[in-house]
């Protein structure tokens, strides 16, 4: 039976991790092993997952390609769906298509300094990327990753942020808007960072990743250190539905956003009417 | 080459066409509304009509479309569901003809859509020229005209007492010679005929809108055009429902007591609020000026950037059914004022 790409293939959840109290991170396999084989992505990109009845949500790939054989998705409950995906315990088979989305230009950044901006679940597909330079590492030069959530409780991938901040030539900085009386580090919007980091604009590309309302004073502040809007790297979450550039819900510009996005360079993004 | 066939005979030939497909053609309701319909037997068919009240979108992207089926939440047991009657839409208006051969670009650039295809790849399209454009009507200004023909297989020009028939593909070719005993050949005053037809059909539609009508450049149409326009609209979705253009779908997945569910897709529209709503309720196209700022300008300037043409066929059934009278046409013709009266106002 010829599956057209719309008719999601079957994925056993073999672990699940929880990272806070509403973000869980599902490890996948494809039960098929030639799906598994065939399933090559890169970081940045999405796929769409099924519970067949209930329905579809795009999520980002967290897991980094360089790490083969299965697939982590953290996924915020914030809805139906991902409110039944909470309720699945290992063993559950899920449905899975893709992957969709354009993913970070890897290649282009080889050689450079690299700077992540994470806020909140943005950290997911972020995560993706800071492992696979992690991974290739002589490819790249120091690495410094910026985090912040709302609290303590919100910070996802604690123990890989504290592996991260051991790793040579890199730097870890984790914020939270709201202290609390468990918490000792930083406290304030993660753009309280930025002038805490010594770094040279011209020789970094920067990826920022998170809620909407975060992204926009990020790249304000970074443009204003210097950054070149080109090495500047986000991405445009719309509301995607199809990942195939046909059900329209991620127009934006004239763009698809889930074919030739979501990653965009800050050059593009103005150019799609943003910010 | 244009071969006649006289009117009374079209019927016969319909009737043998028909046992190829299923025969979509314009229809009369009880209530005097037309519209295409199948149709079993040639006998109601509409050879004289006035435009049909919706396009023939639906039998590509039909409003709810089963994509597969499932039982008990279980991806091993989804099963695609396909259409392949095979169709044969009868009186399609150059308008609904531009509106196919471009949903055949959109469903297969880029990402193939297997559903559409299979529909798609069963048709026979027979396009009649449209000799008495109605009031509403534009499709001059959109780059195609009253006798626009690409990518029909068997255009026809309407001339009294009979239609002129040119086939332009295999199918269209197949259907005419295979009863070529209908059929004779048309004479050089026939092709005259069709000439002035489509001149005098050109002159009216020139009389609803100017042939070289100028949309202003889109970054300089100021907010407050569009903030007036969406006082208003009702995002009441009628515009993009009977859009020959618009493609744009939702997806659902239904599952009944028994837990045999589907997942369907269903007509949706960029002007409903609920659109680009994501999780968290973060909307970047909130407000209705913004949204319908986004589909005027999607098929007015972005369309064109894509494919060299504009997201409309100038079929004006947006202009017929708008509450608001914010349809194609009028808003056509204001943003072109806009230019006129750029730094005027």
């Amino acid at each position: 039976m010829a599956k057209n790409e719309l008719a999601p293939k079957a994925a056993r959840i073999m672990n699940i991790t929880r990272e806070t109290s509403d973000t869980k991170t599902f490890t996948l396999v494809f039960t098929n092993p030639a799906d598994q084989d065939a399933f090559n992505y890169r970081p940045g990109q999405f796929v769409e997952i099924s519970v067949l009845g209930v329905g579809e949500a795009p999520i980002s790939i967290t897991s980094s390609p360089s790490r083969k054989g299965f697939l982590e998705l953290s996924i915020k409950r914030v809805g139906q769906l991902t409110e039944t995906i909470h309720a699945l315990s290992p063993g559950s088979i899920v449905g899975i298509r893709g992957p969709y989305g354009n993913g970070f230009p890897f290649e282009d950044v080889n050689g450079d300094n690299i700077l992540f901006v994470a806020g909140g679940i943005g950290l997911a597909p972020l995560r993706s990327l800071i492992n696979y330079v992690f991974d290739n590492r002589r490819d790249y030069g120091d690495v410094k990753i910026l985090y912040g959530s709302r609290n303590s409780g919100e910070l996802v991938f604690t123990g890989e942020l504290d592996r991260w901040s051991g790793m040579p030539e890199t730097e870890v900085l984790v914020t939270v808007d709201r202290g609390d009386e468990y918490w000792q580090g930083n406290v304030g919007l993660v753009t309280t960072l930025i002038p805490r980091i010594k770094l040279t604009p011209e020789s970094y590309s920067a990826f920022v990743c998170g809620p909407p309302v975060m992204i926009p004073f990020v790249i304000k502040d970074l443009l204003k250190l210097g950054f070149r809007e080109d090495k500047i790297i986000s991405t445009l979450e719309n509301y995607m539905k199809c990942g195939v550039g046909k059900c329209g819900h991620c127009l934006l510009g004239g763009k698809y956003i889930c074919m030739e996005g979501p990653v965009f360079k800050y050059s593009q993004m103005k150019d799609l009417g943003f910010g | 080459m244009y071969h006649l066939i006289t009117k009374g005979l079209v019927k016969v030939w319909l009737r043998k066409l028909i046992k190829q497909g299923v025969l979509v053609a314009p229809t009369e309701l009880a209530g005097g509304d037309v519209v295409f319909k199948e149709a079993f037997t040639p006998e109601n068919v509409l050879l004289k009509f006035k435009k049909p009240l919706y396009s023939v979108k639906s039998y590509f992207l039909p409003q709810e479309e089963t994509l597969f089926t499932f039982h008990d939440s279980s991806v091993n047991t989804l099963e695609e569901v396909y259409d392949e009657f095979p169709r044969i839409f009868f009186g399609l208006r150059p308008c609904d003809l531009k509106a196919i051969t471009q949903a055949d670009r959109f469903f297969n650039e880029g990402f193939q859509d297997a559903y559409y295809n299979h529909r798609r790849k069963q048709t026979l399209l027979m396009v009649i020229g449209c000799n008495n454009p109605d009031n509403n009507c534009f499709c001059h200004t959109m780059g195609i005209g009253p006798f626009y023909k690409d990518g029909a297989d068997i255009f026809m020009v309407d001339l009294g007492h009979s239609f002129a028939v040119t086939a332009q593909t295999p199918k269209g070719t197949a259907a005419v010679e295979d009863y070529s005993y209908l059929f004779e050949k048309a004479a050089e005053e026939d092709e005259e005929d069709i000439f002035f037809e489509e001149n005098s059909a050109l002159s009216r539609l020139n009389f609803n809108m100017p042939q070289n009508i100028k949309l202003p450049d889109f970054t300089k149409v100021d907010d407050g055009f569009w903030e007036k326009a969406s006082r208003r609209c009702f995002s009441c979705g009628s515009c993009s429902y009977v859009c020959p253009l618009c493609f744009c779908y939702n997806v659902v997945d239904r599952q009944n007591k028994a837990s045999q569910g589907k997942r369907v897709r269903t007509w949706d529209s960029c002007v409903f609020e609920g659109f680009t709503r994501m999780a968290g309720r973060h909307n970047m196209f909130k407000t209705r000026q913004d949204r319908l700022k986004k589909r005027f300008a999607h098929k007015l300037y972005q369309y064109p950037e894509t494919y060299g043409y504009p997201g409309c066929t100038g079929c004006g059934r947006c202009t017929v059914t708008c509450p608001g009278n914010i349809g194609m046409m009028s808003m056509i013709k204001q943003l072109a004022e806009e230019v006129s009266t750029d730094g005027k106002k």
